[in-house]
């Protein structure tokens, strides 16, 4: 995202305290030496060494400090995906001689670049950045400290120029389609279910009765059949989707780690299945419970995305599991996709009780990697073997309720896991 | 982390610290053609604590070196009359100069070596360059008249003494402190 030059706002102006530089205190050190040298010598010749820094002191004096400076800073945009490149532009204006030098630390999960050669000039000044968050999450960028030095460097100021964090939503992409079971909750929404009703899409053919539509009758069939007869199509419903987040848990390398891969297929998922008007939720697990319950507004994937990044920061002790979260939130009907490492039976005991509860489900085990034990010995193997068949012990419990498990590592599509969940749910059980 | 080609950034990145061991060798050769035992010493000590500045960063270190490297052409010329005339002071004045500005330069590079800084308004290059060669001027103007002998007399006092409170009262007037000026607006 780009800055064209008129999207700079206006300046702030800022008021300067100069303090004395290294760079004073040591032509006075010299010019303290060499006047001594010189008196306690009598060698007039050597107040030559003193007299430079003094006669470069006294041509520079407070009065000559650059009294203001105005500072006008622009970020492109707050809210971004992560790997967008984002450009930061600041100007600067002083009034007076003085050079300005604007330092900026690289923040954390952010690339930082400077765009071109900034060709300084005598009074004011531009300097671009490029910015390219790495990791989703609220990310600091600033400040901008802008160290103004003048009369020859022996007199400094600073100033810090905010710079708004930078919001960076997770990047998506892992689900091409949103699909949806064959049975729904009533709702109006764009899957064609089982119901017949009002939709667009075939859904067979039936005898005429009173009250029918003259439009819907079928002319073929009825002269096949030498009765009337009226076509019907598919009730078109909507699917209330619940994401339900493990994050008590975070295990991997950071950028992979099983919780920077939930929050990305739950961006991803909430995504797709919000375009075509289906009803989202989340509910996080492990730590503070939290949840939103199911919307299709358009604002509904901005809800999500901030709850979703929200959630390590609030990481507590408590494992109130689903009993505080409200019916109305994991209705019967919803679908229920689990996002967890499976490192402990909570997500199995969630798992259980929504099984339960009566509601389809589709496990995405998140986990990319193993602990890490050390130098390979008998023990630590044994350790690693240990830990493996728990976790397997996990995956044949949760196939044991009739739910599928799928293991992702943030780069394959979830759209045929979560057709195969859809559709291996059983008859009589909605969504 | 920048546009500039590599080869002019690390240039850049190594003018700093060449500057400052060019004006601290030039301190240091001051003390050669008549060598004393005290002032090599005092020369020899000041270029280890300038390399040390140079490699660590310390600005302790970096005014020790100050101290050192200016003392010994001062030792020089205080131990030898031939040591201190008026060109080798005047050589010395400027080496000194150099080794203040490098030595500032370079602490601040290897101070901000994990943040990126870029240069957004620039000094006006007739007072950046014009100043230090007018300071250079008149520390030559200084050896020159302190080589001159002069006989203790009245009058010289009392010009000595207009001469100083003149430079007491110009000095006042120009380093009071300004009224505030308005920010410029940007445009």
């Amino acid at each position: 995202v780009r800055i064209e030059a008129g999207d700079v706002p206006d300046g702030t102006a800022h008021r300067l305290v100069f303090r004395a530089t290294t760079r004073l205190r040591r032509f006075v050190l010299v010019a303290a030496v060499a006047g001594a040298a010189g008196v306690i010598s009598g060698r007039g010749a050597l107040l030559a060494v003193a007299a430079a820094p003094l006669l470069l002191l006294v041509a520079n004096p407070q009065s000559a400090l650059p009294r203001g400076l105005t500072s006008a800073l622009a970020l492109a945009t707050e809210r971004c995906v992560e790997d967008d490149e984002v450009e930061l532009v600041l100007r600067v204006a002083i009034a007076g001689d003085g050079r300005v030098d604007a330092v900026l630390a690289p923040p954390p999960h952010v690339d930082l670049v400077r765009t071109g050669e900034p060709r300084p000039t005598s009074g004011e000044g531009e300097v671009r950045w490029l910015l390219t968050p790495r990791r989703w999450g609220r990310q600091p960028v600033g400040p901008v400290t802008l160290v103004l030095r003048s009369a020859a460097g022996l007199y400094e100021a600073t100033v810090e120029v905010a710079v708004p964090d930078l919001v960076v939503y997770p990047a998506g992409g892992s689900v091409a389609r949103a699909v949806a079971p064959r049975e729904l909750p009533a709702r109006l929404g764009e899957h064609a279910s089982r119901a017949t009703g009002s939709g667009v899409e075939y859904a067979g053919v039936r005898p005429f009765a009173p009250g029918d539509r003259q439009r819907d009758v079928d002319w073929r069939a009825t002269a096949r059949h030498r009765d009337l007869y009226v076509r019907q199509y598919a009730d078109e419903r909507a699917l209330e989707l619940v994401l339900l987040l493990d994050v008590g848990v975070e295990a991997g390398e950071p950028g992979r780690s099983s919780m920077d891969l939930t929050v990305r297929a739950a961006t991803a998922i909430a995504d797709a299945y919000l375009r075509v008007h289906d009803r989202v939720g989340v509910v996080t697990l492990g730590g503070w419970s939290r949840w939103l319950a199911p919307d299709a507004s358009p604002r509904q994937l901005h809800r999500i995305a901030e709850l979703v990044m929200a959630v390590p920061r609030d990481q507590g002790g408590l494992e109130p599991g689903l009993a505080r979260v409200p019916r109305r939130v994991l209705r019967f009907g919803s679908f229920v996709c689990v996002l967890s490492p499976l490192l402990d039976r909570r997500a199995l005991e969630a798992v259980q009780e929504l099984h339960a509860r009566g509601v389809g489900m589709l496990v995405v085990d998140v986990l990319t990697s193993e602990p890490d034990v050390g130098p390979r010995t008998a023990l630590t193997s044994l350790a690693l073997r240990v830990w493996r068949m728990e976790r397997e012990a996990l995956r044949v419990e949760l196939a044991s309720l009739g739910v599928p498990v799928l293991r992702w590592d943030g780069t394959g599509d979830l759209t045929a896991a979560l057709l195969h969940a859809m559709r291996a749910v059983p008859p009589g059980v909605r969504a | 982390m920048t546009g500039a080609p590599v080869v002019v950034a690390r240039w850049r990145g190594a003018l700093a610290p060449a500057t400052a061991l060019a004006g601290g060798l030039g301190a240091a050769a001051l003390t050669l053609p008549e060598p004393r035992r005290p002032s090599l010493v005092v020369a020899g000590l000041g270029l280890a604590a300038l390399l040390a500045a140079l490699v660590v960063g310390w600005r302790l270190l970096g005014g020790a070196a100050v101290l050192l490297l200016t003392a010994g052409p001062m030792v020089a010329g205080a131990l030898e009359r031939a040591a201190a005339g008026p060109l080798r002071m005047t050589a010395a004045a400027a080496a000194l100069l150099v080794l203040v500005v490098g030595l500032d330069a370079a602490e601040r590079s290897v101070a901000a070596t994990s943040r990126l800084t870029t240069r957004v308004v620039a000094e006006q290059p007739v007072r950046r360059f014009g100043l230090p060669v007018l300071a250079l001027l008149g520390a030559a103007a200084v050896a020159l008249t302190g080589m001159a002998d002069a006989g203790p007399s009245v009058s010289l006092v009392l010009v000595g003494l207009v001469a100083t409170v003149g430079a007491l009262v110009v000095g006042v007037l120009l380093h009071r402190t300004p009224r505030r000026r308005r920010p410029p607006d940007i445009q």
